[in-house]
C-alpha cells in the first residue's frame, strides 16, 4: 500500500531547512502556511477566501481537502478557523541550537578553568615527575609565561621563549656548565675535537635503519648550541616518569657511528681498556700480587684497599693507614724515619767568596761572614731562599745577572765587576731578608710569599708553608722563627743594627771595610745621612729585651734551665754538626759529663735526650754545621712538604715562576727529604690557565658533580659469585725484570698516560655477555652519560634566588674538558 | 565501473598505509629527539580543519567544489586518519591533564560518535528500504495522521453496522495509543517485531468472536497496523540517522575551540624544545 503521495495537488511542499515548523506537524495536522521566521503561528483559517462579483469563493486547495462545502462567510471570512499552535523547532534549528548551546558552554567552561584559580592545575599537562614534584604549584619555576597573565601568553605563544631562556630556568637549580645548549655539555672546541676523534674510527658494516633515516629527516643537534633541556627531559609525564631515560637510537641521530646494539656494532674497547693511564699512586700492582703479599702471606683481597664509593660505582682507594701503612709503616721507606730522615734546607747562609767581595771594596757588614758556609750540595743559596728573594725585583735581576754570567757566590774569581756587586747586593737582600722575617710578626714572609706566588693565600695555607699548621703543637724552639734568630744571633750578631743601615743607605756596599762609624757618615744615596747605629726603633724590636723574652722561654720549655743563661741554649744546640748534617746518618755526639757535677751531668743527659726526642719528630732545628735552618719531615702527608709542592707544582702563568719551579724540582727529587713524589706520582697538566704539574696525594676518588663519558658500577656486578674476584675481569699481568723496569720508568717522568698497565685490557665480549636487551640491559645510557663535565649538586628551590642566572655573567660552574685524567685509581676507567 | 566495495577497499587501504607511515615516521623522529608532538599537533589541526569543513561544504550547496560524495569519501577517511594522528600525537598513553583530558575526551567523543554515525549510515537505509516504501521524515506526521484516521472510520463503522463493542473496544484499548505517535522506538532499532506480532494477534483473536462482516474490518485494521508499525520503524531509523549528528557536530565545534587552547598554552609552554 503506497502510503505518500507526490503529485502537486496531494502531497505537501516540504521545508525541512526553515527553522521553525507548526506546532501540529508532529500530529500530522500541519497548517499550510507555517510559522514566521521569529517562530509565531501565523495562520487563522484554513483559506483566505476571494471575492468574485458579489459573491465570496472559498480558496481551500485540493491538497487540504478542495472547497469547502460551507464557503465563506458573509463578511469574506473563512468558515474554518484553525486553532493557533505553538511552533516548534525543526530537527536542523534544534541542531544549531544544540551546536551553538554547546560552544557556549565549552567556552564557558573554560574560562571559569582559565581565569580562576585552577588555571595552573588545568593547563598542566600532567603531573611532574617525583624530583619535581614541589614545583608542582609553581609553573613560574620553569615556565617564563607562566606570571605573565593571559595577554602575556598569548604573546608568549606567538613568540614562545628562547630555549636559552626556558633552559635557564633550568640551570637555577642544575648547573652544568656555560656550554649547558651543546651536545654532552660540552665546549664546542671540545666537542670538535672529540668528532675528529671519533670519525677517524672505521666505520660499521650495516647501521640500524631507524637510526639512519633519523639522521637523514632531523635536524642535526649535533651542530646546534641552544638544544632546550626540555628536548630529551619531557616533563609532565607522571610522578614515576623517569626523566632520563632515553631511547639509545636518539643518540645515533647525531653520532656518525651507528650500530644495533651493545653487542652488535659497538666500537670495541680501546686496547687498553680500561686503563687509561698511570696509577695516581706509583703501586705495581703485578709485582705485589704476585711477589710480595706472597712473601708476607698477605691474606687480603683486593678490596683490602679498593672499595667502592658511596655510589657503588668507582673503587676507591682506601687511605695510607689501611692500604700501605699495615707494610710500609715500620720501614724506612716513608717520611718520619726520625733523624735518619733527610732534612731540606730552608734558610741559610751561603758560601761567599769574601776575599772577592773585598777586592772590590764591597763591604757586607762587621760581623764576620761565615768563610764555609754552606758547602753542602745545597751549593749557595736554598730554592726557599731564593723564592723569597725573587719578590724582591731588584734582588731578582741580581740574581737573573748571576744566573746569566754563571757567576757562583762561592766563587767569584772569574766574575766580572758587575757580578761580583750583584752578588754583593745579594748578601745584603740575605741579611735584609732574614732581618725582615724576624723583625715582625709575619707579615714580611706573608708579603714576599704573596709577592712571590702572585696570589692571596689563606691563613691556613700560609701556616702549612712555614711548616706550622694549626693542628700539630710544637715546641718554640721547633719553629723557624726560633731557629732563624738562632742563626742570627749566632753568625749575624751585627744584623740588627746593620740592615736599617744599609736599607737607608745601600752605597753602603762601596764602603769596603771602613769602620762603621765612618761608613755612617758616608752619604745615602738620595743624598740623607746614614741614621746611627744605635737608632731607637731598632733597639724596640731586637733591643736586649726582646731577646730575654725568647730566651725566657726556652727557659720554660726546658725547666731545669730555667736558670741558665741565655749562652746555655747555644751549648745544648750547638754540637749537633755530625748530627744535623746533610747526610741525616750521623750519629750524635754524647754530651760530656762533668763528674764534678753529677746533678747537673744527670740534667744535662735529660736535657740531651728531649733534645732528640723533639729532633727525631721533626720539624725545624738549626743545622750549625751548614748555617742553615732546615726543616725534616714530621711523618707521612706532611704539612710543610705538601703544601710547598701544591703550591710551586702549578704557578700561575703571569708570574716569573723559575723560582718556584726551583723548590719543586728540590722537592720533587727522588731522594728529597720526605720521598713524597717516589709514591705519589706527578703530573703534568695544562689546562689553559697553567701549566705545570700536579701531584696525585691520592688515588682516583669521584669528584663532587664530576661526570665522565662512561660510567661503571661496580657494586651491582658483586652481586654475582663470579665478579667477586676482581681478577675475573682485571687479570693481573705477569712481571718479569724488563716489565718492572718499564713500569718503574713510568713514574720517571710526568706523561700520566705514558705507563705500563699492570692489568690486561677488557673487551667488550666481556660484557656483551649480560648485557643484552632481555638480559642486564644494553642502552647507551647504562654505561655512558650525556651531561659530561662538573656539575653542581641541584639546589632545591628555597636557595633559587641566591643563584644568578646563567647568561649575567655570573656562572657558577663551567664545562670542564674531559680528558685523560679523569680516570680512576689502579688505572681503571670510570 | 568500480563497485563501493571495491572503492572502500581501496580507500581504507590508502587510509590505513597513509596512518602506517605516520607511526613509522613518528618513530623514526622520536629516535632523532625531533619533538614530533609538534609536527602531528599541525597535522591533526589540519585534518580536524578538513574534517569539518565537510559540514560547511554541506551548508555551501551552492559551491560546485566536488560532490557531496567525494566530501564525504575525504571525511571518512581523513577521520580514520585522524585517529592514527592522535594516537602519536598522545605518544601512546592516556593524557593525564586537565586540559588534554578534555581535548582528548572531546576527539574520542567525535570520533566515536562519527564511526557510530558512520555504521547507522552504512546501515540503516538499506534496512529502511526493506520494510516497504521510504518515506520522507518530514511526511511521517502527516501519514501516521491519515493511518488513525482511517482505523478510527472503521471502528466506528463496526459499531453503527451491528451494533457491536468488539471491534471499537479494541480500538480504545489497544489501537488508540498505537495509532497516536512513533511507537516502539528502541524495539525498531534493534529490529524487534514482537510488538507488533502481539498486536496482529490480539487482532487475530478476535476474529472468532464477530460476525463475517467485521472479519473485514479486522483484516483492514491490521493492514493499518502494520502499514503504522513500518512508519514507526522507518521514523526510529530516521530519528538514528539524525541523531548521531547531535553528538558529533557539537563536540567537533567544542573540539576545535579547546584545540586552540591547546596550541596556545603548549607554544606559550614549550620549554625551549619546538
Amino acid at each position: 500500500m503506497t502510503v505518500q503521495n507526490f503529485e502537486h495537488d496531494r502531497s505537501a511542499y516540504d521545508r525541512p531547512n526553515q527553522k521553525w515548523i507548526c506546532g501540529w506537524a508532529a500530529d500530522g495536522g500541519e497548517c499550510r502556511l507555517g510559522p514566521d521566521v521569529q517562530g509565531r503561528c501565523r495562520t487563522t483559517h484554513e483559506c483566505q477566501p476571494v471575492r468574485k462579483g458579489d459573491r465570496w469563493m472559498c480558496t481551500r486547495p485540493t491538497i487540504a481537502g478542495g472547497r469547502c462545502e460551507a464557503g465563506p462567510l458573509p463578511d469574506g471570512t473563512c468558515c474554518r478557523a484553525i486553532l493557533k499552535c505553538q511552533p516548534v523547532r525543526s530537527v536542523r534549528s534544534n541542531r544549531g541550537a544544540m551546536v551553538s548551546g554547546f560552544a557556549v558552554l565549552t567556552i564557558g567552561f573554560l574560562a571559569v578553568l582559565i581565569g580562576g584559580p585552577w588555571r595552573g592545575a588545568f593547563v598542566s599537562p600532567g603531573q611532574l615527575s617525583t624530583t619535581h614534584a614541589q614545583l608542582e604549584n609553581d609553573c613560574s619555576r620553569c615556565h617564563s609565561a607562566a606570571d605573565a597573565g593571559l595577554v602575556g601568553v598569548l604573546q608568549a605563544s606567538l613568540q614562545p621563549p628562547a630555549a636559552t631562556t626556558e633552559s635557564g630556568n633550568c640551570l637555577q637549580c642544575h648547573s652544568i656548565g656555560a656550554s649547558y645548549g651543546s651536545p654532552h655539555s660540552l665546549p664546542r672546541p671540545a666537542l670538535d675535537v672529540l668528532v675528529q676523534k671519533a670519525h677517524g674510527r672505521e666505520q660499521p658494516l650495516s647501521m640500524p635503519l631507524r637510526a639512519s633515516l633519523g639522521a637523514a629527516v632531523a635536524p642535526n643537534l649535533a651542530r646546534s648550541d641552544e638544544i632546550a633541556c626540555a628536548v630529551c627531559h619531557a616533563e609532565h609525564q607522571g610522578r614515576l616518569f623517569d626523566l632520563k631515560r632515553m631511547d639509545s637510537m636518539s643518540c645515533q641521530s647525531c653520532h656518525q657511528q651507528k650500530f644495533h646494539s651493545f653487542s652488535r656494532g659497538h666500537p670495541q674497547f680501546s686496547a687498553e681498556y680500561p686503563t687509561t693511564r698511570r696509577t695516581r699512586i706509583a703501586f705495581n700492582h703485578s709485582t705485589h700480587y704476585s711477589l710480595h703479599f706472597q712473601d708476607e702471606g698477605w691474606a687480603g683481597d683486593c678490596l683490602s684497599c679498593h672499595q667502592p664509593d658511596s655510589n657503588g660505582a668507582r673503587m676507591v682507594l682506601g687511605g695510607f693507614e689501611t692500604s700501605c701503612g699495615s707494610c710500609h709503616h715500620h720501614r724506612r721507606q716513608i717520611a718520619g724515619a726520625g733523624l735518619s730522615e733527610p732534612s731540606v734546607l730552608v734558610l741559610g747562609l751561603p758560601a761567599v767568596d769574601i776575599e772577592a767581595l773585598d777586592a772590590h771594596g764591597l763591604w757586607i757588614g762587621d760581623a764576620p761572614w761565615p768563610a764555609d758556609a754552606n758547602l753542602g750540595d745545597e751549593m749557595a743559596l736554598s730554592p726557599f731562599m731564593r723564592l723569597l728573594l725573587w719578590s724582591e725585583p731588584a734582588v731578582a735581576r741580581d740574581l737573573t745577572l748571576l744566573d746569566e754570567t754563571n757567576a757562583s757566590l762561592l766563587d767569584l774569581s772569574d766574575a766580572d765587576d758587575r757580578a761580583i756587586e750583584a752578588a754583593g747586593r745579594l748578601v745584603w737582600a740575605i741579611k735584609l731578608l732574614i732581618h725582615d722575617l724576624l723583625t715582625d710578626d709575619g707579615a714580611a714572609l706573608t708579603q714576599r710569599l704573596i709577592a712571590a706566588l702572585g696570589s692571596d693565600m689563606t691563613d691556613a695555607q700560609l701556616a702549612a708553608l712555614i711548616g706550622e699548621p694549626a693542628d700539630i703543637s710544637y715546641g718554640d724552639h721547633q719553629t723557624w722563627r726560633h731557629n732563624l734568630r738562632r742563626l742570627q744571633e749566632t753568625w749575624l750578631s751585627d744584623l740588627p743594627d746593620e740592615a736599617p743601615q744599609y736599607r737607608a743607605n745601600p752605597d753602603l756596599l762601596y764602603s769596603g771595610r771602613l769602620p762603621l762609624a765612618q761608613a755612617a757618615d758616608l752619604p745615602s744615596s738620595d743624598g740623607t745621612a746614614t741614621p746611627a747605629q744605635d737608632e731607637p726603633a731598632d733597639d724596640d724590636l731586637l733591643g736586649e729585651d726582646e731577646g730575654d723574652d725568647l730566651l725566657s722561654n726556652e727557659d720554660e720549655l726546658f725547666g731545669d734551665e730555667g736558670d741558665e743563661e741565655s749562652g746555655q741554649e747555644d751549648d745544648l744546640l750547638g754540637d749537633d754538626d755530625d748530627l744535623l748534617g746533610d747526610s741525616g746518618q750521623d750519629v750524635p755526639d754524647q754530651p760530656t759529663e762533668d763528674p764534678a757535677q753529677p746533678e747537673a751531668a744527670e740534667a744535662q743527659r735529660q736535657l740531651e735526650a728531649l733534645r732528640l726526642s723533639l729532633l727525631e719528630s721533626g720539624g725545624w732545628f738549626l743545622d750549625e754545621a751548614n748555617f742553615a735552618v732546615r726543616y725534616r719531615p714530621i711523618g707521612h702527608a706532611d704539612p710543610f712538604l705538601r703544601a710547598w709542592l701544591d703550591l710551586t707544582s702549578s704557578p700561575p702563568s703571569s708570574i716569573d715562576a723559575s723560582a718556584m719551579h726551583a723548590v719543586f724540582d728540590t722537592l720533587r727529587r727522588d731522594k728529597a727529604p720526605g720521598r713524597c713524589v717516589r709514591c705519589h706520582s706527578v703530573d703534568a697538566i695544562d689546562d689553559g690557565q697553567s701549566a705545570g704539574f700536579r701531584v696525585n696525594w691520592h688515588g682516583a676518588r669521584p669528584a663532587l658533580g664530576q661526570r665522565p663519558f662512561t660510567t661503571f658500577a661496580h657494586r651491582p656486578h658483586f652481586n654475582f659469585q663470579q665478579f667477586r674476584d676482581c681478577t675475573a675481569c682485571h687479570s693481573i699481568r705477569t712481571i718479569d725484570s724488563t716489565a718492572v723496569q718499564d713500569w718503574k720508568r713510568t713514574y720517571g717522568g710526568a706523561n700520566a698516560g705514558s705507563y705500563a698497565a699492570s692489568f690486561d685490557s677488557m673487551s667488550l665480549a666481556q660484557c656483551a655477555g649480560c648485557h643484552t636487551p632481555s638480559g642486564a640491559g644494553d642502552g647507551c645510557l647504562t654505561c655512558h652519560n650525556y651531561h659530561v663535565g662538573s656539575f653542581a649538586q641541584p639546589l632545591t628551590p628555597p636557595y633559587r634566588g641566591a643563584i644568578a642566572r646563567v647568561g649575567d655573567g655570573s656562572k657558577r660552574s663551567s664545562g670542564r674538558p674531559i680528558n685523560g685524567s679523569d680516570a680512576m685509581d689502579g688505572g681503571m676507567k670510570p | 565501473m568500480m563497485t563501493f566495495a571495491r572503492r572502500r577497499l581501496r580507500n581504507l587501504t590508502l587510509a590505513l598505509i597513509g596512518g602506517l607511515l605516520i607511526l613509522a615516521s613518528d618513530w623514526i623522529a622520536r629516535g632523532a629527539l625531533m619533538q614530533t608532538a609538534y609536527i602531528s599537533g599541525w597535522a591533526m589541526l589540519v585534518l580536524m580543519l578538513l574534517l569539518a569543513a565537510y559540514n560547511v561544504r554541506k551548508k555551501l550547496s551552492v559551491i560546485p567544489l566536488f560532490s557531496s560524495s567525494a566530501w564525504l569519501q575525504v571525511h571518512v577517511y581523513a577521520g580514520v586518519v585522524s585517529v592514527m594522528v592522535f594516537v602519536v600525537h598522545i605518544g601512546y598513553v592516556m593524557p593525564n591533564g586537565g586540559l588534554e583530558i578534555l581535548l582528548g575526551a572531546l576527539y574520542v567523543g567525535v570520533a566515536a560518535s562519527g564511526l557510530v554515525g558512520l555504521v547507522l549510515t552504512r546501515t540503516l537505509p538499506p534496512r529502511i528500504n526493506s520494510r516497504g516504501e521510504n518515506v520522507i521524515f518530514e511526511r511521517i506526521g502527516p501519514i501516521r495522521r491519515q493511518l488513525r484516521e482511517r482505523a478510527e472510520v472503521l471502528a466506528l463503522e463496526s459499531v453503527n453496522a451491528g451494533n457491536v463493542t468488539a471491534i471499537s473496544q479494541l480500538y480504545q484499548d489497544r489501537l488508540l495509543r498505537f495509532f497516536a505517535g512513533p511507537q516502539n522506538l528502541w524495539s525498531h532499532l534493534g529490529q524487534s517485531t514482537r510488538r507488533r506480532q502481539a498486536l496482529l494477534d490480539e487482532i487475530d483473536a478476535l476474529r472468532r468472536y464477530v460476525k463475517e462482516s467485521d472479519r473485514e474490518s479486522l483484516t483492514q485494521i491490521a493492514e493499518l497496523v502494520c502499514l503504522k508499525d513500518d512508519l514507526d520503524y522507518r521514523h526510529a531509523c530516521q530519528c538514528a540517522l539524525k541523531g548521531w549528528l547531535f553528538v558529533h557536530i557539537p563536540l567537533t565545534y567544542g573540539l576545535l575551540m579547546v584545540m586552540v587552547v591547546h596550541i596556545v598554552v603548549v607554544y606559550a609552554f614549550s620549554g625551549g624544545a619546538r
